[in-house]
């Protein structure tokens, strides 16, 4: 299977070309595009994690290591598009449109940070795993109903294909030909259990010939395969030539959430090992060194905008007014029913307000 | 100045374990450095510096054990982070919520605990709300029904026996508490506007069927010259108009005043039938009801003990009562006991009438209208203050003749008040 | 103002149908998915005729999958569609619960209304006609303490018709449970086109000042009967329909038993959590003073629902609901 499924890749971990196909398109403009990108996303994670620690917002879900998947394949992405993450997805959806002071709230516990701003099609983070894959298939049916030439995206973990919703989501797919990319990242680790106990298949990918579908296997971390095999797919989907399943191997290098501790289950060491070698974003650092395309002040002054980027925006996020109790109360409906307008008002008036 | 404070870094924790500082008093730290690795049950995680600049005092040591909330150290900030000011973490502002939430049952229901009763009376919701809304403590009640529940015909029956006060009972309270327009509509009909028949409304109906259905009414007329106990009103409030010595009284005081000495010389008027036993009951204490209009009908408060009492403490204690009476303030000690009733309805006009008797009582009078009128005395007509009354009582207890004079009695005691000096005790 | 409406006389399962198909032909992105929904008309029918009308874009047979046809749904709807998916009895809803629970019910609170999920899931559901296992729960309960549900159960072909339409038009997920036993237990006078049955509004079936009683679904034909019965012995029942399960409507419950003080509800869940508790809540908090004697609760038990050979002990029958109106009367 394994054969069946080669990890597709465009340059290897020293950033050497490994297949050239798309050699006329990746230009300095891009891979200086999708270095920013990858690069605001690692120094957001890290400063959602120091935040955290710092007690400035709840639980977060850190990322890093899967900045590529995410990235590469958001790029793919286009203008009115569907994108489904899960909560570990933040690099995709700030990628996709998503402000990084909307990610912070959600982080903070704000409702507020399920919000995707004015036209952009992005769910909420999706908790139940694998729930959302019947979303994006329904969302790309409708636009196939509809008679456009839209699609969706879903992002579900190694873990999420053991639920039932990730194989009626690609039946479904498959039945009603929705324009759908499956993208599987593969980090290895369902929180402790590794994929070795998740299933006895090699890939993630090869769980595609059962629906009839294509599946893709990919390097994670090589940012250029996950964005061209993603558009491909998408690209597919678009002309109606249905779904695809997508595994980007990759890896977390951090906990599954800051209220995990990994070295529990794991070998700290090879994070700390990979963060040399497959790295994503050294990988293309690398690559840019290898094509001339480095520039040690650029990359300086862009750390120091991102940085003041971020702080902005959790300066914006502790800035924001205090949540307000009704926000509780009014979107559960339409329209309040009694129950609740009668309890809004009760505790309106337990707390001697109004 | 910025505390660095563990926080709950692994969703409940309460305490960690300091287990390195990578930092030391005098350090510059920048935003976001490691500061100090802390374990919990559930991480082992590096704490990083929410601020630039000097650590300033470093509070507890490797090894310690310290519980969420508390200052690890603290950093006197050259730069603080943007968020200098809310470098304090969890926002003051959304606290009250939580805090509010925890504060709330401080009114809970049961503050006494069952055991402060003496005993748990039986009784359903809408029993106890008749009960309350006529002012009857319901554990006076003793009750009739399944498992010795007071029943609604318990409540009722003890008002009717006149040991139950009357009281509060508007119709407003009986309708839906609910605001429903349904309820309204489903209650009203298009051409008449309905009021609810219940409440005291009820009982006051109950109570005049059964006085009429049990007491053969008699009802006789007479008139009374009051001009002298007029006059002798006017005169003693000329004495005193301030009332500073309890002069000013009510020509009723009066009135009630000779009901009582009329009653002394025809106790029978004073008493009650009791038919089971076959006796008439001749009451010692002369305790006079004063029917009383009030916004939710006809209402008794008692004068007891009118036999004991002089003109001005009846004046005084009727006054009172009426005005309890048309405020819904009477206790129930204050409408029970009657023996004879009087009905003033004269201030609201009226010259005749034939009152029901305040059963289980055997007369009632009532005082109509007082007007100037020709009247020939001797051979003269001159213009008196004269008043109708009318006599109702009970035949089978007393025949006419003997209410005649009853009335001729009081009406001499009112038109002669001085004749009332002579029943000085 | 009145204008002349034809009518026909159909059963509650046709009555379903002509609901749909009248949405249907208003509503383009109206669309009918589930199992068996389309060439076959769905097992009771209620599709019959719908796949010829509107076409397998409009009608759809998915593959078996519960929470694949929910989950699906929640996409469509929240991309501009109104997906009616066909649950193939209430008791084969539980592959979808995560769905229904996790997302359905509260995508609007969770964006603050920037995404909802006008849907509506159809299911058949209660006892009584002698289904195999699983087939006859009526697990209603577990859909009104779901935050962002509304939950709907017609007794009769007229408000069948007249609350779907109200629950397809409906801005959030309705579940609309539809009562075997009457699916085509009697014929009625609906009429032709659209019209609405407002959800959240109970019905009143018989005034009367003595008792009150509330039911719903299946359970409406017991309770008439037992409030003929009930007459008979000089006890006049007031007989509310809530056809609403959530939200109640609050009024009309209050409003009858603020006038009879007794109450008696019934319903064929299991006690443990039913409705009834809930009504009970309810007359408690609106109603406590006007109370004569304490509301009997009529209910299937808490146990699974039996297989057939047992089920009409489990129903609540007419007898079990006169004596518990005696009860109440005589209390």
């Amino acid at each position: 299977m394994e054969k069946l499924f080669p990890k597709m890749q465009i340059i290897n971990e020293n950033g050497e070309w490994t297949d050239e196909t798309y050699r006329s398109e990746i230009t300095e403009e891009l891979t200086k595009e999708l270095y920013t990108k990858m690069l605001r996303a690692r120094l957001f994670d890290r400063k959602g994690v120091n935040l955290q620690r710092q007690g400035r917002i709840g639980t977060y879900v850190p990322f890093e290591g899967q900045e590529a998947s995410q990235i590469g394949s958001s790029k793919a992405m286009g203008e009115g598009d569907w994108m489904f993450p899960t909560y570990r997805d933040h690099a995709a959806t700030m990628t996709f449109g998503h402000s990084l002071k909307t990610l912070f709230l959600y982080w903070k516990g704000r409702q507020e940070g399920c919000i995707p701003p004015e036209g952009k099609n992005i769910f909420p983070p999706a908790v139940p795993i694998a729930s959302q894959l019947l979303h994006a298939t329904g969302a790309a049916w409708a636009e196939k109903l509809k008679g456009t030439d839209r699609a969706s995206i879903v992002y579900f973990g190694d873990g999420a294909t053991s639920e039932g919703d990730f194989h009626e989501g690609l039946n479904f797919a498959s039945v009603f030909n929705a324009p759908v990319v499956f993208f599987n990242q593969n980090n290895g680790f369902a929180i402790s259990v590794p994929i070795e106990k998740q299933m006895k298949s090699k890939t993630i990918a090869q769980k595609a010939v059962a629906y009839e579908m294509e599946g893709v296997r990919l390097d994670g971390n090589d940012v250029f395969a996950v964005y061209f095999h993603t558009r491909t797919a998408v690209e597919r989907a678009r002309k109606g030539e249905g779904p695809t399943l997508i595994e980007a191997v990759t890896w977390r290098y951090g906990a599954h959430t800051t209220a995990d501790d990994p070295s529990k289950y794991r070998d700290q060491n090879e994070s700390a090992s990979r963060r040399e070698t497959t790295d994503p974003i050294l990988r293309l650092e690398r690559f840019m060194k290898n094509e001339n395309m480095w520039d040690e002040k650029w990359a300086a002054d862009l750390a120091e905008s991102i940085t003041a980027e971020i702080e902005e925006a959790v300066k914006e996020m502790e800035e924001m007014p205090a949540a307000h109790v009704n926000d509780m109360f009014d979107h559960v409906f339409a329209e309040n029913p009694w129950p609740i307008d009668s309890q809004k008002e009760a505790y309106a008036q337990s707390r001697g307000d109004r | 100045m910025v505390e660095v404070k563990l926080h709950d870094i692994g969703e409940g924790m309460h305490e960690g374990e300091v287990i390195h500082f990578f930092v030391k008093t005098g350090d510059t730290v920048k935003i976001d450095q490691p500061l100090v690795e802390v374990q919990t049950d559930k991480v082992t995680a590096e704490l990083p510096s929410p601020a630039a600049g000097t650590i300033k005092d470093i509070k507890v040591k490797e090894g310690d054990v310290v519980t969420v909330g508390s200052v690890i150290l603290t950093i006197e900030a050259v730069s603080a982070p943007p968020s200098k000011s809310k470098s304090e973490p969890e926002p003051a502002q959304e606290q009250p919520v939580v805090d509010r939430i925890i504060a709330t049952p401080k009114n809970t229901v049961f503050t006494g605990g069952i055991s402060t009763l003496n005993k748990r009376i039986l009784a359903a919701p809408f029993t106890r709300k008749i009960a309350r809304e006529n002012g009857v403590d319901i554990e006076k009640i003793e009750g009739t029904g399944p498992g010795g529940r007071v029943t609604d015909q318990d409540v009722y029956r003890f008002i009717e026996n006149g040991s139950a006060p009357k009281r509060e009972e508007t119709p407003e309270t009986v309708e839906p508490q609910i605001t429903t327009s349904a309820a309204a509509t489903a209650t009203a009909s298009k051409d008449a506007e309905e009021i609810p028949f219940k409440g005291r409304r009820k009982q006051i109906a109950k109570k005049m069927v059964q006085s009429l259905a049990t007491i053969p009414h008699v009802t006789h007329f007479e008139e009374i010259d009051v001009t002298a106990v007029m006059d002798l009103k006017k005169e003693l409030k000329a004495m005193d108009p301030d009332n500073k010595r309890g002069m000013n009284v009510s020509v009723a005081a009066f009135f009630v005043k000779a009901i009582q000495i009329a009653l002394k010389d025809f106790p029978i008027f004073n008493a009650k039938l009791d038919e089971e036993k076959e006796v008439i009951k001749l009451e010692k204490n002369v305790n006079i009801g004063i029917a009383t209009d009030s916004d939710e009908g006809l209402i008794v408060p008692v004068i007891s003990h009118v036999e004991q009492r002089n003109v001005r403490d009846i004046a005084v204690d009727m006054k009172d009562k009426i005005t309890r009476a048309k405020t819904n303030k009477l206790k129930g000690s204050d409408m029970t006991g009657g023996t004879f009733t009087i009905s003033n309805v004269g201030p609201l006009g009226s010259i005749a009438a034939t009152p029901i008797i305040n059963h289980p009582e055997v007369a009632l009078m009532a005082f109509h209208k007082t007007k100037k009128t020709p009247v020939v005395i001797g051979n003269e007509i001159v213009i008196r203050s004269m008043m109708n009354v009318s006599m109702s009582f009970d035949h089978r207890v007393a025949d006419g003749a003997t209410a005649v004079m009853f009335t001729n009695r009081v009406k001499e005691l009112i038109e002669n008040p001085y004749f009332m000096t002579l029943e000085l005790i | 103002m009145t204008t002349a409406v034809d009518t026909k006389k159909l059963t509650m399962v046709q009555a379903v149908t002509d609901g749909m198909r009248v949405m249907m032909q208003e509503q383009e992105n109206v669309i009918v998915l589930g199992e068996d929904v389309g060439q076959n008309g769905g097992v009771f029918r209620a599709t019959d005729g719908l796949v010829a009308e509107f076409g397998d874009k409009r009608v759809i047979d998915t593959p078996l999958a519960e929470s694949g046809i929910i989950g699906t749904s929640i996409g469509l709807a929240m991309n501009g569609f109104k997906p009616i998916a066909e649950m193939q009895f209430l008791g084969f809803i539980y592959p979808a619960f995560n769905q229904i629970m996790t997302h359905a019910s509260r995508i609007r609170a969770r964006t603050l209304g920037a995404f909802t999920v006008p849907m509506v899931i159809r299911a058949p559901f209660g006892a009584g006609v002698r289904a195999p296992e699983i087939h006859s729960d009526s697990v209603e309960a577990l859909f009104t303490q779901m935050p962002g549900m509304k939950v709907v159960v017609p007794s009769n072909p007229y408000d069948a018709k007249g609350l779907l339409i109200s629950a397809i038009e409906d801005p959030d997920p309705v579940l609309f449970l539809e009562p075997m036993r009457c699916y085509r237990s009697t014929k009625m006078d609906v009429p032709d086109g659209k019209y609405n049955v407002p959800l959240g509004k109970a019905a009143r079936l018989q005034e009367g000042n003595d008792v009150s009683i509330f039911a719903y679904g299946a359970m409406i034909d017991v309770v008439t009967k037992a409030a003929k019965v009930a007459e008979e012995k000089g006890i006049k029942c007031d007989v509310i329909d809530l056809r609403t399960l959530y939200p109640l409507d609050r009024d009309m419950i209050a409003e009858s038993v603020q006038k009879t003080g007794r109450a008696v509800i019934v319903h064929e869940a299991p006690g443990t959590g039913g409705l009834g508790e809930t009504i009970v809540s309810l007359i408690n908090d609106t109603s406590f003073l006007y109370m004569k004697a304490p509301v009997e609760r009529v209910t299937g038990f808490d146990t699974p629902v039996p297989m057939f050979a047992l089920e009409d002990h489990y129903l609540p029958s007419a007898e079990r609901v006169v004596k518990a109106i005696e009860k109440a009367a005589q209390f």
